[in-house]
């Protein structure tokens, strides 16, 4: 069986390296002229800047991607962040580390009290109904989470989506930095990919998506450099956009998450561990030191901090009080603003906001969508891995 | 005179790629990108543009 993948992405190169070590044909196509979409890095001036993701993966190791990636035979090495988080107090720089016994027992009764609300009386509001009855400090945490892991706000997720994101944490643990960054994990796919004679083209983007008559099946895909035919068609740019290739809008828009993040060099660590640091109550929701796990991500004597400032309006007034406040948070220390990189539109931080999935199927029997724009119950590159899973079981009977 | 510009269009969203790549430190992001005067057109950005944003404009003599 031949398969046409559209994209490079993480989603596509997951799906394409498991397809051919099944037996499966496989072509991408990538429009662009590198593989890895937003889970890659470039080299600048030393640093290996990622192009979307923060060189993190949500549950490290032991996560759907990390166990993903040991299944296909991937060599990356995950280094499980310790501790998984703190919580930066004030500007004096007191912090505390994210562990249950920090919040305040009342905030706990709340949350076993809207679980109670939700398995007995469906109970199931947004999150923003909810955060005025917690103290101050497991709101702003609640609230930098979000920011930090979704690139959302309360408002935009129901209870019940954070309760499956809270019980992933505790069932797979905390993040963890792949060593060699996004970058070694792309790399090591397209491996496996080109030793199982898979065709990745790049700079061949995919302008159509061709149906039969009955408008049921996708019949021939048409690239810059010509027509071919394949028996099934994975897509990795998302709903929307695979609905424009095949000329027809079959579902609502999808609604993207934003948001901005910074690559910083400071001369000597700034968080000095492989968590992350939650920053509370303001623009920034977080910040992580990836270079405490694997230096080569920045040139030697240097170390490359990140932080994430979710976006809900205008990307260039948010950026300037987005380095205001990064200039208080860093008081004190010498750093030097590398890259600013903003994410929305066809080019967000998440094409569907965690919790508003469509799954992976379209009207196309033989076309599903795969990545970020189809996840499974999980955040992230994790859900990506988990929505994969899930198509190549019940598509393919790939366990 | 340059014989081409390069500009960027509205669907720009500030991604960096091109800053990221360009091997003549012609290009400064701020939300948005902008071309500066060390572009020397050779429009590798435009390879690593996830929307298509950058493009090249030419200013031939040839009709005057």
């Amino acid at each position: 069986m031949r398969v046409a993948v559209i994209g490079a992405g993480l989603g596509g190169l997951l799906t394409s390296a498991v397809l051919l070590q099944k037996g499966y044909k496989v072509d991408v196509f990538e429009k662009l002229n590198f593989y890895g979409g937003r889970f890659t890095s470039f080299n600048y001036k030393g640093f290996q800047i990622s192009t979307g993701a923060l060189h993190m993966i949500p549950h490290g190791r032991r996560g759907p991607l990390g166990k993903m990636l040991k299944k296909i035979g991937c060599k990356v090495e995950i280094v499980d962040s310790k501790p998984e988080g703190e919580i930066l107090l004030s500007e004096r720089g007191e912090r505390i580390e994210v562990r249950s016994a920090v919040f305040p027992l009342r905030s706990k009764m709340k949350f076993l009290k809207w679980v109670l609300a939700y398995k007995l009386l469906r109970k199931d509001p947004t999150m923003d109904s909810y955060e005025k009855e917690l103290d101050e400090l497991s709101m702003g945490f609640l609230r930098s989470f979000l920011g930090w892991s979704l690139s959302i706000s309360p408002s935009d997720i129901r209870f019940s989506k954070l309760l499956a994101i809270y019980q992933r944490v505790r069932e797979h643990g905390g993040p963890g930095i792949p060593v060699g960054g996004c970058k070694k994990v792309v790399d090591e796919l397209v491996e496996v990919i080109k030793s199982n004679n898979g065709n990745l083209h790049l700079r061949n983007p995919v302008i159509k998506l061709t149906a039969n008559e009955g408008n049921d099946e996708i019949q021939k895909i048409i690239t810059k450099r010509g027509e071919f035919e394949y028996d099934f068609y994975i897509s990795n740019i998302g709903h929307g956009l695979t609905g424009r290739l095949v000329g027809k809008e079959y579902c609502k828009p999808e609604k993207e998450s934003k948001g901005v993040k910074y690559s910083i060099s400071v001369d000597e660590p700034f968080i000095g561990h492989t968590g992350v640091l939650f920053t509370l109550g303001g623009r920034i929701s977080g910040m992580n030191e990836v270079t405490n796990a694997d230096p080569s991500l920045a040139p030697k004597g240097k170390h490359l901090l990140m932080a994430h400032q979710p976006l809900y309006i205008d990307a260039r007034e948010e950026i300037k009080k987005g380095l205001e406040e990064l200039k208080s948070i860093l008081n004190g220390y010498k750093y030097e603003i590398i890259a600013i990189q903003s994410y929305y539109n066809d080019w967000p931080v998440n094409r569907v906001i965690s919790g508003l999935d469509f799954g992976y199927k379209t009207p196309y029997r033989n076309l599903v969508v795969v990545g970020d724009g189809a996840k499974g119950d999980d955040i992230e590159v994790d859900g990506i891995a988990l929505g994969i899973e899930r198509m190549l079981s019940e598509m393919f009977g790939i366990k | 005179m340059k014989k081409s510009i390069v500009v960027v269009d509205d669907s720009c969203v500030g991604c960096s790629f091109c800053m990221l790549i360009c091997p003549y430190d012609g290009v400064n992001v701020l939300g948005k990108a902008e071309i500066n005067d060390n572009c020397n057109a050779c429009m590798k950005c435009s390879m690593y543009c996830p929307n298509s944003s950058i493009k090249k404009i030419n200013l031939d003599s040839s009709e005057g």
